[in-house]
């Protein structure tokens, strides 16, 4: 998916040195505003649990919209038409999905000082293996995630500066970088350069979408094309664009609401009215993003008719080359357009890594490696695994395995089995451990199997089957075998709220 | 003591209110030729997903305002200062816990 924009070589390294430059920059600033964070796990890895309306939204939109929202989604509405419209509603339902337990987990998290997802259910359910399982279930989903993170800067830099800076170079320098203000300033470092990378983002496709509309023509041409050509993207989708259609709808909304990233921000909210805010403001975000790039799509189909699939990957890239042709106020807002995704990639990349470290400090090395340590350790613990983790996962985006490949594209489907545990543990106090724990491993077995075989019953995804079964040996394996006393008293204080 | 606690999942009509509108915007209730009506280029039924779309976040709205209250920001007030690096909070409640 490498979008080659030959027109911006040197233009294109300016803007990329001038981001590095004020990402640490703000890592900088945010370390020498707070000196005694690293002495401790919530100031490192949940800013204080001090993070205000703004900032909460954009690391939020940080974890929701990544650069893939504006180089992938256009191609695949050039190709689907309006059946690829369910990429608006399906980031609304993200926020639905939080609705249904964000408000206790907020209410827990500020009680039980929560540090991240894996925490919960250790509270919860006080298993070691229910808790180890989920914990490595994350880490593994995480990095997989990171490596794709990894592999689109360096795809995004080599094709933004034309080849002149080849992809590892790419991918070390924003890595590096990453890394030095994720360490200066922990999670408020990230916070504050998702803000600055969410607005970037946000400028660019609002200018792609304006230029686009100006020098293509607008929706009635493309409509024009579409029912000359191929009508069926003007017509909604029916049969099996219907269950892709539904099936996107609850996978991407119960996925990325339980993100590990995503739940770990709710513990990071200043207050219940700031998460408030910061949702409803993420309610309305997928029409500006989502949207936005959904028509950038649509108008790409008479801009550039006829591509073949390989072909129209390269559409933003295509479009972006012809806006800026036009005049110079184009061919910078294109610069920057580029710059923001590259921003938007490694804004995403390092919220993922900062929930990873913090599931290695909290939940392994603090809970059952070395619980004694102080929380200098236990962040310094953190850091190191995650920097280890990023060196492993540069080598695999480099040399990827001719064989098994799969294995890491795995994320979504593995991350979502956490989700029984995650949300009905909140409310279910008879939910026991060993079911709980029988139900996340079979729904992650069942999941990567079915994505390793390319199995898809029904063309629902392979991560909603796993989650399935996964519920219901969850709730079928409690009903059956029942819970003692103490575990549901234990667990009726603790979600009552009768500490 | 029980805190009052106001929960959207506990209440029904936010329930009620979700499944219609998780209803709505899925395109099932279209004939499967409705790609012929537009409206300035963009096919009608595409209009009416946006619309129910909308209508979902709007609500998503009401609900935060008005089916979301926990007693946290009363607790705890908005958040510890920053950069205190205290985390006595959470070792009390978790002693707590244990005993």
């Amino acid at each position: 998916m490498e979008v080659e924009l030959a027109f911006s070589g040197w233009s294109g390294i300016f803007v990329l040195a001038l981001y590095g430059a004020l990402m640490l920059g703000v890592g900088v600033f945010a370390f020498l505003r707070n000196r005694g964070m690293r002495e401790s796990l919530d100031e490192y890895y949940l800013g204080g649990r001090g993070l205000g309306v703004m900032v909460l939204f954009f690391t939020f939109f940080a974890t929701q919209y990544s650069g893939n929202t504006v180089i992938g989604y256009p191609p695949t509405a050039y190709r689907m038409g309006y059946q690829y419209l369910v990429s608006v509603p399906f980031f609304i339902m993200i926020i639905m999905v939080y609705l249904f337990f964000a408000p206790r987990l907020y209410a827990l998290g500020r009680r039980f000082s929560l540090l991240t997802p894996v925490d919960w259910i250790e509270l919860r359910f006080r298993s070691k293996s229910v808790s180890i399982l989920a914990a490595i279930l994350m880490l593994y989903g995480l990095a997989n995630y990171l490596l794709e993170q990894f592999v689109a800067i360096g795809q995004g830099v080599s094709g933004l500066t034309g080849g002149t800076i080849p992809y590892q170079v790419g991918v070390i320098f924003f890595i590096v970088i990453m890394v030095a203000y994720s360490w200066l300033g922990g999670m408020r470092s990230v916070a504050y350069t998702d803000t600055i990378q969410g607005i970037a983002l946000l400028f660019g496709v609002f200018t792609l979408l304006i230029g686009s509309l100006y020098y293509f023509g607008g929706l009635p041409s493309a409509a024009a094309n579409m029912q000359l050509n191929a009508p069926e993207k003007l017509n909604p989708p029916d049969g099996a664009g219907l269950t892709r259609w539904f099936s996107l709808l609850v996978l991407v909304g119960i996925g990325a609401a339980i993100y590990p990233h995503a739940v770990q921000r709710i513990f990071s909210a200043k207050s219940e009215a700031t998460l408030k805010r910061s949702f409803i403001r993420m309610a309305y975000m997928p029409f500006l993003t989502a949207g936005v790039v959904f028509m950038v799509g649509i108008i790409g189909i008479a801009a550039f008719p006829g591509l073949s699939t390989a072909e129209s990957e390269q559409l933003v890239g295509m479009m972006a080359n012809a806006l800026a042709n036009q005049n110079a106020f184009f061919y910078w807002a294109m610069v920057l357009l580029f710059g923001g995704i590259i921003a938007a990639i490694v804004s995403t990349a390092d919220s993922v890594l900062l929930t990873f470290s913090s599931i290695i400090s909290n939940d392994l090395y603090g809970r059952y490696i070395k619980p004694d340590a102080s929380e200098y350790q236990k962040v310094l613990a953190g850091k190191l695994v995650g920097l280890v983790a990023v060196a492993i996962l540069i080598v695999i985006a480099w040399y990827p395995p001719a064989t098994l490949y799969q294995i890491f594209v795995l994320k979504f489907e593995v991350l979502i089995q956490v989700g029984p545990a995650l949300i009905l543990g909140l409310y279910w106090t008879r939910l026991n451990a060993r079911a709980v724990f029988a139900g996340m491993l079979a729904g992650a077995v069942m999941a990567g199997v079915f994505t390793l075989m390319g199995y898809r019953p029904l063309g629902i995804y392979s991560g909603l089957w796993g989650l399935l079964l996964n519920t219901t040996i969850c709730v079928a394996g409690t009903l059956l075998t029942g819970i003692n006393r103490a575990d549901r008293e234990h667990a009726r204080k603790v979600i009552g709220f009768e500490y | 003591m029980k805190p009052a606690m106001s929960e959207p999942v506990r209440k029904r009509r936010v329930w009620i209110g979700f499944i219609v509108l998780f209803v709505l915007i899925n395109p099932w209730y279209f004939a499967s030729d409705a790609g012929s009506t537009l409206v300035m280029g963009i096919p009608l039924w595409a209009l009416i997903i946006l619309g129910a779309s909308l209508l979902l976040s709007i609500f998503i709205t009401w609900t935060i305002r008005t089916q979301w209250q926990t007693d946290s920001d009363e607790l705890y007030g908005c958040g510890k200062e920053s950069g205190d690096g205290s985390n006595d909070h959470r070792d009390a409640t978790r002693r707590d816990e244990e005993a």
